[in-house]
């Protein structure tokens, strides 16, 4: 099954694969059921009712009808991948995951399972698993675009940059307007010293972008990201007063007015953002964090659990509830949300101090000690790693220890 | 990191290819503008001024670069002060660098006397207290408590000690004592300071050790955009610190091993005694430059155990560890027990942190309303300091950059940077007050080490700060221009059975009948950023004209209580002596 390009809308990306699999075929291999197979009719009926709560958005129902349709047909891959969408809506990555390698086993020549599945390991920042995920659609289908965008996309994310424009490369010419495209190879090039062709990139993203609020967002992150706080506020308040309403202009505002330390105007700023995207969870997520952090823990509680209400395995709303729970007391509160916190990061050492944190505050010394032990080791790993590769002072905000 | 659509794609992106992209394209794409300006803080009446060149002093640090700085050059200096010949009135040690170069460049560190009328004079020759190597820090003690305080000053290579003869010379005894610090080949020296660990009524020395950053190692690195300064810590092999144990005949024993405190990595920027848990024996402060914090307990034998992790400041709240600076100890809240601030780089806050009463510390930079405004500055020396005498320590923090180049990467951090001054607001918070508070606060500068002292012993404590590659920041405390001024009191121990300098002693001052307010001083020994302050403590009293009740306790455990005690006097208080007597200031010959 061939991939449709769909990459720059996230509705589209659950849906790589087809709603409805053959069930004609596969319902040959379903299993008795209290000794009596069921028919075509039942199998039809039992996927039809399922399919048709999906197009409808009824997830929770949705869930329920192919798990139904499952008990019937344990081995239909199709159902498996369907339900893998369905967990992907409810934001349940790993369950996706789980469904789709099921989907995957039991029919290995459908590229578009493979997709979707690279598609689940990319949404959690797993770009380790989902690359071989992407290289697979490839190796079915070449000419995919959205697998060419996407390997290129995780190579990016893990820093390999000769792999990520060798992904790149062979959709040029049909990604040569599009902004997020032009900005990863331009870097890229850079990275792997190809200067001039980075300069060009750049240059290209110029002028694709032209006056546009997106261009200046992107440069304004870009500003952002090396420390040029006055070009990344000009930049992002050009992409503001461009459009107002442009997602992220104003998140982005918030974390460089909190690198500023105004916080007021970084608190203000994240106000405008839940606004204007108040189905994502960062902002929920950063202005929690402003509260927390300045002690107002009563106004930080609701804000990570919204955010967590979207996306319920964000690691930093996970321990942000928890830092919450700890300034108030409830310690034991506090050490569930960090443990899960860490189910998800285990390797974030700060996780582990402040676990280390709230068993200590609990009186349980040893399972301190055992936190801040890892800690420790994580931390030297870091640092371990952060000296090959350090070249100045600044801190580094994506390094491992993190 | 958010990841999903291609918007938030892009922001994870970017932030993951943090500074290395060929981001100079993107320089050349759209030019820069500069950054608002930050809004003001509201006024308060104290002013400081800077008074450097008034006082005649001419000390300039020499940092020693040729070309490029590296990171031993852009380190120091500390600075220290103390009353070295008895005359009542707080002295000055400049610590300097040295021409490693060969090119013939003289340099020396500096001693200033201060004359009592608001002038200082150099007195390094006559004292004989130049260095014997590239300076980066300073601290005072009396070791031999024969009443004089003795000079350590940390080093490049070997450590020098300074007997203090008494005369106004000193002796390099650094052999003699066995103090050089170089036994566990530690070449970078930073902060150090005296405390007496096994309370035996002499004093012990800390020895921090920075970077192992030797001749041949690598000398820049790139900030950025290709651009070459000096290399972060990290890039070098930490180095151990040396704790020696003072035998009370002029000689020193290395006992780093033995007391458990052995770290071959360290990156020791900071150092200070104190008892943080009130159990009457010292532990010690150690501030790491990009690695944890140490807090040694005091194990009353001998022997410490770094408790940091477990009192909840080895790292930051979240759990980073901090590019620390400076260590500072002070009762901020007035609650009988000691808070700590500690300066960290920029792009990251400082850290305040306030010992609860569950018996660990809990990170307030926050909600005290230091983080924001600490956020952008390199923090350096500072410390706790009630300039205003209003009965609640207030802070001051030195700024400066590491990177002089920094500016060619970056429009909104700078080299050069303007102090922080905050005023206690009483309520647990804390407000910046460096655009009100007069000329000390117009000029930005590479601050590295602070002292505070009243060089005048006019009640109101005074800052000096040692600037690097730059002249030295005097600022007076001119205290409010307008309305009744503040009453103080202020108290120089003598220990008799305890150390000499009284490090260690714990003041406690009730003023204002029930309802009044409760303030306490520990008298330590080094601190801030490699430096060391005046060891009388000083406490404001508000409008109270009389402190109800002060109570000291020495190290030897002896306690003493003195009743209606009256504001604006400058005591002694001698260990075992019941009656307070007072200070005498020599060169205006008359008791205050």
């Amino acid at each position: 099954m061939r991939a449709t390009v769909c990459h720059k809308l996230p509705a589209c990306l659950a849906f790589a694969t087809s709603l409805l699999l053959p069930i004609a075929i596969l319902s040959a291999r379903a299993q008795t059921l209290g000794g009596a197979k069921p028919s075509d009719q039942d199998l039809r009926a039992a996927f039809g009712k399922a399919a048709a709560a999906l197009q409808a958005k009824d997830y929770p129902a949705a869930e329920r009808g192919f798990k139904d349709f499952l008990k019937l047909d344990p081995n239909n891959p199709g159902a498996y991948t369907n339900l893998g969408v369905v967990y992907r809506h409810l934001g349940q990555m790993d369950d996706a995951i789980r469904a789709f390698e099921t989907a995957r086993k039991l029919d290995p020549q459908t590229v578009g399972i493979d997709l979707d599945l690279g598609l689940s390991y990319f949404d959690k920042r797993d770009f380790q698993n989902a690359v071989p995920c992407f290289e697979r659609v490839l190796s079915g289908d070449s000419s995919s675009l959205q697998a060419h965008y996407l390997l290129g996309e995780s190579e990016f994310l893990l820093r390999d940059y000769q792999k990520a424009i060798d992904a790149f490369e062979p959709i040029r010419d049909q990604e040569q307007s599009d902004l997020d495209y032009l900005y990863m190879m331009g870097i890229s090039y850079g990275q792997v010293k190809r200067n001039d062709d980075s300069r060009a990139t750049f240059q290209q993203l110029v002028v694709a972008g032209g006056d546009t609020p997106h261009l200046h967002l992107l440069l304004g992150k870009a500003y952002l990201d090396l420390y040029d706080n006055a070009k990344a506020e000009d930049e992002l308040k050009k992409a503001a007063a461009g459009d107002p309403k442009l997602p992220y202009v104003h998140y982005d505002l918030g974390v460089l007015y909190q690198r500023l330390g105004k916080l007021d105007e970084a608190a203000d700023e994240y106000d405008q953002e839940i606004k204007i995207s108040p189905n994502e969870p960062w902002s929920y997520e950063s202005r929690g964090t402003l509260w927390v952090d300045s002690g107002d823990t009563e106004h930080a509680i609701p804000l990570f659990k919204k955010a967590l209400e979207i996306r319920p395995n964000l690691p930093d709303s996970l321990a942000g509830l928890g830092k919450a729970y700890l300034r108030e007391g409830k310690v034991n509160e506090a050490v569930s949300y960090l443990k899960r916190a860490l189910e998800i990061q285990p390797d974030s050492a700060n996780k582990h101090y402040q676990l280390g944190q709230a068993y200590l505050k609990l009186g349980e010394r040893a399972e301190a000690q055992k936190e801040f032990a890892e800690q420790a080791r994580l931390q030297a790993d870091a640092r371990d790693k952060q000296t090959d590769r350090i070249t100045g002072r600044l801190p580094d905000s994506e390094s491992p220890s993190q | 990191m958010p990841p999903g659509n291609s918007v938030r794609r892009s922001r994870s992106i970017i932030l993951l290819a943090a500074v290395c992209l060929g981001g100079a394209a993107l320089d050349r794409i759209l030019p820069g503008l500069s950054l608002a300006s930050a809004s003001s803080p509201a006024a308060l009446p104290v002013t400081f001024s800077n008074v450097t060149k008034k006082s005649g002093i001419e000390f300039v640090h020499f940092k020693g670069n040729n070309g490029t700085p590296t990171i031993l050059e852009e380190t120091g200096p500390g600075v220290c002060v103390a009353d070295y010949d008895g005359d009542g009135f707080e002295d000055v040690y400049f610590v300097n660098g040295r021409d490693l170069y060969n090119r013939g460049i003289s340099a020396r560190n500096a001693l200033y006397h201060n004359n009592g009328d608001g002038t200082f004079t150099d007195v390094t020759a006559k004292a004989g207290v130049p260095g014997t190597a590239f300076g980066l820090g300073c601290v005072w003690g009396d070791y031999d408590n024969d009443g004089f305080p003795d000079l350590y000053v940390t080093q490049y290579g070997k450590n020098v000690l300074y007997h203090n003869n008494g005369d106004g010379t000193f002796t390099d005894v650094t052999d003699k004592a066995g103090a050089g610090a170089a036994e566990l080949g530690t070449v970078f020296h930073s902060a150090a300071t005296f405390f007496d660990y096994d309370r035996d009524g002499r004093l012990d020395l800390y020895v921090g050790g920075y970077a192992d950053f030797k001749s041949t190692s690598q000398r820049a690195c790139d900030i950025g955009h290709g651009v070459m300064n000096p290399c972060r810590p990290m890039v070098y092999p930490g180095s151990p610190a040396v704790l020696y144990h003072n035998n009370g005949d002029g000689t020193f024993t290395d006992v780093t091993k033995a007391a458990r405190i052995y770290q071959p990595n360290g990156y020791n920027l900071a150092a200070g005694a104190a008892d943080f848990d009130d159990d009457g024996w010292p532990d010690l402060f150690v501030a790491n430059d990009g690695a944890d914090a140490y807090l040694y307990h005091n194990n009353h034998d001998g022997t410490f155990t770094n408790v940091a992790t477990a009192e909840g400041m080895a790292f930051t709240q979240d759990g980073n560890a901090m590019g620390a600076m400076c260590i500072a100890l002070g009762d901020y809240d007035n609650d009988g027990k000691l808070d700590l601030l500690i300066t960290d780089f920029q792009l990251a806050s400082d850290h305040l942190w306030h010992y609860s009463d569950k018996g660990f510390f809990d990170e307030v930079d926050y909600q005290a309303g230091i983080a924001g405004p600490t956020k952008q500055v390199l923090s350096f020396g500072g410390g706790f300091f009630d300039y205003d005498n209003d009965g609640w320590l207030d802070i001051f923090i030195a700024n400066g950059g590491v990177w002089p180049d920094i500016e060619k990467i970056s429009t909104s951090l700078h080299y050069r940077q303007i102090n922080s001054l905050f005023h206690n607001e009483g309520n647990g918070k804390f407000v910046e007050v460096s655009k009100t508070s007069g000329d000390g606060f117009a000029k930005p500068y590479v601050g590295r080490g602070v002292a505070f002292a009243d060089f005048d012993n006019d009640g109101r404590v005074d800052v000096v700060v040692a600037n690097n590659g730059d002249a030295p920041l005097l600022l007076h405390n001119d205290g409010p221009a307008a309305g009744p001024r503040n009453h103080f009191v202020n108290f120089k121990l003598v220990g008799t059975r305890s150390d000499r300098d009284g490090m260690g002693a714990r003041i406690k001052l009730r003023a204002g009948g029930p309802e009044g307010m409760t303030q306490m001083r520990e008298i330590e020994g080094g601190g801030s950023f490699m430096s060391q302050s005046d060891l009388r403590a000083n406490f404001g009293l508000g409008l109270r004209a009389v402190a109800d009740e002060v109570e000291v306790r020495w190290p030897s455990g002896l306690r003493q209580t003195f009743r209606n005690v009256k504001a604006d006097k400058f005591y002694l208080i001698v260990e075992g002596k019941d009656q307070l007597q007072l200070q005498r200031f020599r060169s205006r010959g008359a008791a205050h």
